[in-house]
């Protein structure tokens, strides 16, 4: 019997939640289009592109005929049919590259679309995956100034990968891990300077 | 609203024990057909010849292995019987499902005129045809008339529903279920549906009915009159030109793989199929063309 009043009350606090995020939220898809909350598609940008396609919204939009009867599982596939479909986006945006091809034009948060190991201090530590399979990070990194803008930014200085003020503040960490440094700086780089004075 | 959230709960609770699906259960256990099922048990007439894949049970009484191929398909539960099983149903099964059913039926005997072809080679009206949806025939073809003073045999939400499905093609339930007086309240640009609606008529001069609580109809985008039935100076006469005779046509499209090998994630897991991908060919009936977005713009805007 407690056991019961327990399970009633737990789920009195449950619907009360769920009626808490129903007021506050609304679950038509079309009112979230806008909050860009996973690719982000603006309809007039593409509205002559399409329609110079073939078709304009029917394009992604699909009223081809079903002989499904069941509204509940009409409704799920429409959504799925309605949603965005990759390797159409991609075929401009990223294949032919004729249309913005920067991820975070469509897809403002990036995280989304990271692969799973990006994460941790990726960034000082992707030698080996890229060196493994370059096609892969090309996938996704489409100009090449995504690497050459540490990597043969070596010889030059510059803000970027060093916080302000690194300049003046970098002889511990040389000191202490040299070898570091070398990742991206030759030693030309350090003699510019250290052998003139 | 909440008060019967909470009785649902406790009618839950209360019956757990006794509720059962008969979704988790076999035809064998629950007797339970699915919607839209043929009957069974039921003898056939003589005369009915069926293909020879079709077996009947003794008496010539239809059984489930009459139209499925899976031999336990009676002991299987509804939720694991594989309905994508090439032998699910005999012959092309699924497919074509009118064709699936003219296996056994005649064909011509259930088919049914096409009633939106409304003239007669002369130009003169098929009255039959325009008293299968009107009790009344309108002789004044020039005016535009209010959709209630139009004698519909049924309310204007079922009149297409004698003939066609609620669903007949994608997002059309979406567009029923959307009652553009509500939508004035929206917070989106959904809110100007409506107007929008109202300045595409006066621009375009066509007519795009809602219904008297303002609820997107079948007829608010597709005219059931052929061009020339109505008067020229009527606006719900415009429409698009298209081959009424060859009805909506599709062509196939090359993308139509792309979409399975993309979508194909999301549809395993509801064990759904979409149909092919395909380009709008011929379209008919339509009070403004969709296939260049004109008809979905009348109402759509976007922000960006």
């Amino acid at each position: 019997m407690i056991c019961r009043i327990m399970t009633f009350c737990l789920l009195l606090i449950l619907s009360n939640a769920v009626f808490a995020i129903d007021t506050k939220t609304d679950n038509s898809w079309w009112e979230k289009r806008n909050q860009k909350s996973d690719v982000h598609y603006p309809h007039n940008a593409h509205l002559d592109v399409m329609k110079q396609e073939g078709d304009s919204c029917l394009l992604c939009h699909s009223y081809a005929k079903f002989d499904v009867v069941d509204i509940k599982k009409i409704k799920n596939l429409t959504v799925i049919a309605n949603e965005a479909l990759k390797p159409i986006c991609h075929s401009c945006h990223v294949d032919e590259q004729r249309a913005p091809w920067r991820c975070d034009v469509c897809h403002t948060d990036k995280e989304r679309i990271q692969p799973p190991d990006h994460k941790f201090d990726y960034k000082n530590h992707h030698n080996e995956a890229s060196r493994g399979n370059e096609k892969y990070c090309e996938t996704c990194h489409l100009d090449v100034n995504f690497c050459t803008d540490c990597h043969l930014r070596r010889d030059t200085s510059g803000p970027g990968y060093h916080p302000l003020g690194y300049r003046t503040l970098h002889g511990l960490e040389a000191r202490f891990d040299s070898a570091r440094c070398g990742r991206c700086h030759n030693e030309f780089y350090c003699s510019d300077c250290h052998a003139t004075r | 609203m909440r008060i019967w959230f909470f009785l649902l709960l406790i009618c839950n609770v209360a019956f757990a024990d006794e509720f059962t699906d008969w979704q988790t259960q076999s035809y064998k256990q629950s007797k339970h057909l699915p919607d839209l099922h043929h009957a069974v048990d039921v003898k056939l007439l003589d005369e009915m010849q069926l293909p020879a894949e079709f077996v009947l049970k003794e008496d010539r009484k239809i059984g489930c292995k009459t139209c499925h191929g899976l031999e336990i398909i009676a002991e299987t539960p509804y939720d694991k019987i594989d309905k994508n099983a090439p032998n699910f149903l005999r012959k092309d099964g699924y497919k074509k499902l009118e064709t699936f059913c003219s296996n056994c039926h005649d064909k011509k005997a259930h088919e049914r005129p096409n009633i939106h072809l409304m003239l007669n080679d002369d130009g003169t009206l098929k009255k039959e045809n325009c008293l299968f949806c009107h009790s009344e025939i309108n002789e004044q073809r020039d005016k535009l008339r209010p959709l209630v003073d139009t004698h519909l045999r049924l309310p204007v939400q079922k009149v297409c529903l004698g003939c066609h499905l609620k669903t007949p093609h994608f997002n059309a339930v979406e567009h029923t279920d959307a009652n553009l007086k509500t939508l004035e309240n929206s917070k989106s640009s959904a809110r100007n549906m409506k107007t929008n609606l109202k300045k595409t008529e006066k621009e375009q001069g066509v007519h795009l009915p809602l219904s008297e609580n303002d609820e997107v109809l079948c007829l608010t985008c597709h005219s059931p009159h052929a061009k020339g039935v109505l008067g020229e100076k009527n606006p719900a006469s415009n429409q698009v030109n298209g081959d009424i005779k060859k009805g909506v046509e599709y062509e196939k499209h090359s993308w139509s793989n792309v979409m399975e090998a993309d979508k194909h994630e999301r549809l395993e897991k509801i064990a759904a199929t979409l149909p092919p991908y395909q380009r709008l060919k011929n379209e008919v009936l339509l009070r403004l063309p969709a296939k260049d977005g004109t008809l979905c713009l009348s109402c759509h805007e976007f922000e960006n």
